[in-house]
């Protein structure tokens, strides 16, 4: 590194720490373009760090940081909202043990590539295991429509790939302010590689398919307390079935095809008379309905997506796989994500949290799905920002499979997204309407979905192959530069 | 001063301006209580009663037109009696209703809705939901409050089922 970077205190290394925790938070939820900048404060920080300990307080005070910016999910529990910080922290522990053991021991090339390698193995990791909750700056850049042509990697790397690319921001940042000649000479090649993937995407953006289908989605913009009453109250309850049945009826006279729920959007018994169901659609209607219901049978209860024909003809149903550990203990999950075979197309419904993590949408369209539905209920959020988030996701996930998605909130967001992850239309937080959209079927599959997270054995390959000519270096004794001139 | 004196100097007020921007921006967004401009009517937030249970229904409530919506809808709209609290009025009330009362005490076990009143205001309690109880509590909403009635009086149990979690609302 340049050797006139300046040696640092300890106190020095945990502000910028703090710092980098601050930024990933503040890119997690406020402004996504934080991602570009957000672990360089940390490299700064791990520069010159010889001791193990204060390396890995380092990185966890990171993601510590970072993880307590999701407070909206403190509505959900305390145990949940410190144990995802405490989680994310781990995370970082693991990213600045790695950098700490790898860094300048090889070529500057590696040490460029390094932040980016750790990095997406952390957000792997995240997205894999019964205790996962992913975060990811894929996520975070979703919605900047300067970054969008970076989306384009999606469907072939997944949105790993892209959050390589925000990694790579980072590691050229930090290389190019800060290294030595090589450093930046190979910073430079770093960010070219940037451009010419800003670039590609740009000049070849995914396509959008061929077979126009009108949607509707139906948004109640009812608050959880609404729900409560309705369990007491029964005018409370035919106060929410009226809120979907009219919204409902106001879509099937329009030229929509398929009109959707949120995630239970009713929780009546509705299937037991699915002919004369309010808000179902009659003979006559011409949309197929995919209705969000808490379904009771049996003594057991389903979160369920269930597709209605008109006159009340039942076509299928999806029951969410994916459940929310202890929150919805008392659902019966549903065996697999299999589509929907309807007359609006076979349809792929994936229900709230699953829509953030990738396999359930990937499964969704490996089996054949043409068209994904996310079917939400966040009024537990409030008006946080969490909502935003949940959102950002779905972009991803219509990306790496290219399909147009239809994300329908109960509480809002309502958007219609496209598989170049431009949004048609929104129906904000708490605000009762239709969203009226045309989407496209599609039946190819994207190289992600065929081939799945390849993108991380690649990477994984690498950084094992960076590991173990980092181990045979040592062994033989020669490792120049090993912790720079800074020691902690 | 050194460099890493001036990065801490930088930084440290930073944080802590930040977290003292963040901590009452989250505290306030997480107890920002939401009123939701329904399609058909306004919804106002939850809260506490004094006495104890919870209005987890904030609206006004005209116990006349509820009980007529409630238990006759094909019934005439008629204004509630002219005294809130004579109990031999709200019984004509029922009757030119439609409805069969049944005398009983405001404690009795809850077998049947029941009007029954406290601090001179009738009340309406509609059934049971876990272990509370349903009522519409004018002035408040509706209501889950820990026990059928805070004092014991006369009462009266009108001809009909309780309401119970999840009762249907709508038939074939």
């Amino acid at each position: 590194m340049d050797p006139r970077l300046p040696a640092l205190s300890p106190g020095a290394r945990w502000a910028l720490a703090a710092l980098a925790g601050v930024l990933n938070g503040v890119a997690f939820i406020f402004w996504g373009p934080a991602a570009l900048l957000a672990n360089v404060p940390l490299l700064w920080a791990l520069h010159g760090a010889r001791s193990r300990w204060l390396t890995a307080g380092l990185g966890g005070l990171v993601g510590f940081l970072g993880g307590l910016h999701i407070y909206g999910i403190l509505d959900y529990g305390q145990l949940l909202f410190w144990g995802f910080a405490g989680y994310t922290g781990s995370q970082m522990v693991l990213y600045a043990l790695l950098h700490r053991a790898l860094w300048g021991k090889l070529h500057p090339a590696a040490d460029l590539a390094l932040p980016a390698l750790i990095w997406t193995l952390t957000e792997w990791l995240r997205t894999v295991g019964p205790l996962a909750m992913p975060a990811s700056y894929v996520g975070c850049i979703a919605d900047v429509p300067g970054l969008r042509p970076w989306l384009a990697l999606a469907p072939h790397t997944g949105g790993l790939g892209v959050s390589t690319l925000v990694a790579i921001a980072q590691s050229v940042i930090f290389h190019g302010v800060f290294g030595d000649r090589p450093h930046r000479r190979w910073a430079a090649v770093g960010a070219g590689l940037l451009a010419a993937a800003w670039a590609t995407g740009f000049a070849f953006p995914p396509p959008l398919g061929d077979r126009p289908i009108q949607v509707a989605g139906v948004q109640g913009g009812l608050a959880n307390g609404q729900y409560t009453a309705a369990y007491a109250d029964p005018l409370a309850a035919a106060d929410v079935v009226r809120t979907y049945a009219t919204l409902s009826e106001q879509a099937y006279r329009t030229t929509a095809a398929l009109v959707v729920w949120p995630e239970t959007a009713v929780r009546e018994p509705m299937l037991d008379r699915p002919r004369t169901a309010p808000g179902f659609p009659r003979d006559g209607d011409r949309a197929v309905l995919l209705a969000g219901l808490l379904h009771r049978a049996d003594g057991q209860a389903f979160n369920r997506a269930v597709a209605v024909a008109p006159g009340g003809r039942i076509l299928g149903h999806y029951d969410k796989v994916r459940t929310v550990p202890k929150t919805e203990d008392y659902l019966t999950k549903g065996p697999a994500w299999r589509p929907i075979d309807t007359p609006a197309g076979r349809l792929g419904p994936i229900i709230c949290l699953e829509s953030v993590y990738p396999d359930a949408s990937r499964a969704m369209v490996g089996n054949g799905a043409e068209l994904l539905l996310v079917m939400s209920n966040d009024a537990g959020f409030g008006r946080s920002p969490i909502t935003r988030h949940m959102t950002n996701r779905a972009i991803v996930r219509a990306v790496e499979t290219g399909r147009w998605l239809l994300r329908v909130g109960q509480a809002g967001i309502t958007t219609l997204i496209d598989p170049r992850g431009v949004r048609h239309g929104q129906l904000g937080l708490f605000e009762p309407g239709l969203l009226e959209g045309e989407a496209r079927l599609r039946g190819d599959q994207t190289l992600w979905v065929r081939w799945g997270p390849w993108w991380m054995g690649l990477c994984g390959l690498s950084l094992l192959a960076i590991g173990a000519a980092t181990l045979r270096r040592r062994r033989r004794g020669a490792a120049p530069g090993a912790a720079g001139p800074n020691a902690a | 001063m050194s460099p890493s004196g001036w990065i801490q100097l930088a930084l440290w007020p930073l944080a802590i301006g930040y977290a003292g921007w963040l901590v009452p921006h989250a505290w306030h967004e997480l107890n920002d209580e939401v009123v939701v401009q329904g399609l058909f009517r306004k919804y106002w937030p939850p809260y506490p009663l004094p006495d104890g249970g919870h209005v987890i229904d904030p609206r006004p409530v005209d116990l006349a037109h509820e009980l007529r919506v409630r238990f006759r809808p094909a019934g005439p709209e008629r204004s509630a009696p002219s005294t809130a609290d004579d109990v031999e009025a709200w019984r004509g009330h029922l009757a030119v209703l439609g409805v069969a009362t049944r005398n009983t005490r405001a404690r009795a076990p809850l077998t049947h809705p029941r009007l029954l009143w406290h601090a001179g205001q009738p009340r309406l309690v509609l059934g049971t939901l876990d272990r509370d109880y349903v009522a519409l509590v004018p002035g408040h909403g509706v209501c889950l409050l820990p026990e059928v009635a805070p004092t014991d009086g006369p009462a009266l149990d009108l001809d009909a089922p309780l309401v119970t979690r999840w009762t249907p609302v709508f038939r074939p």
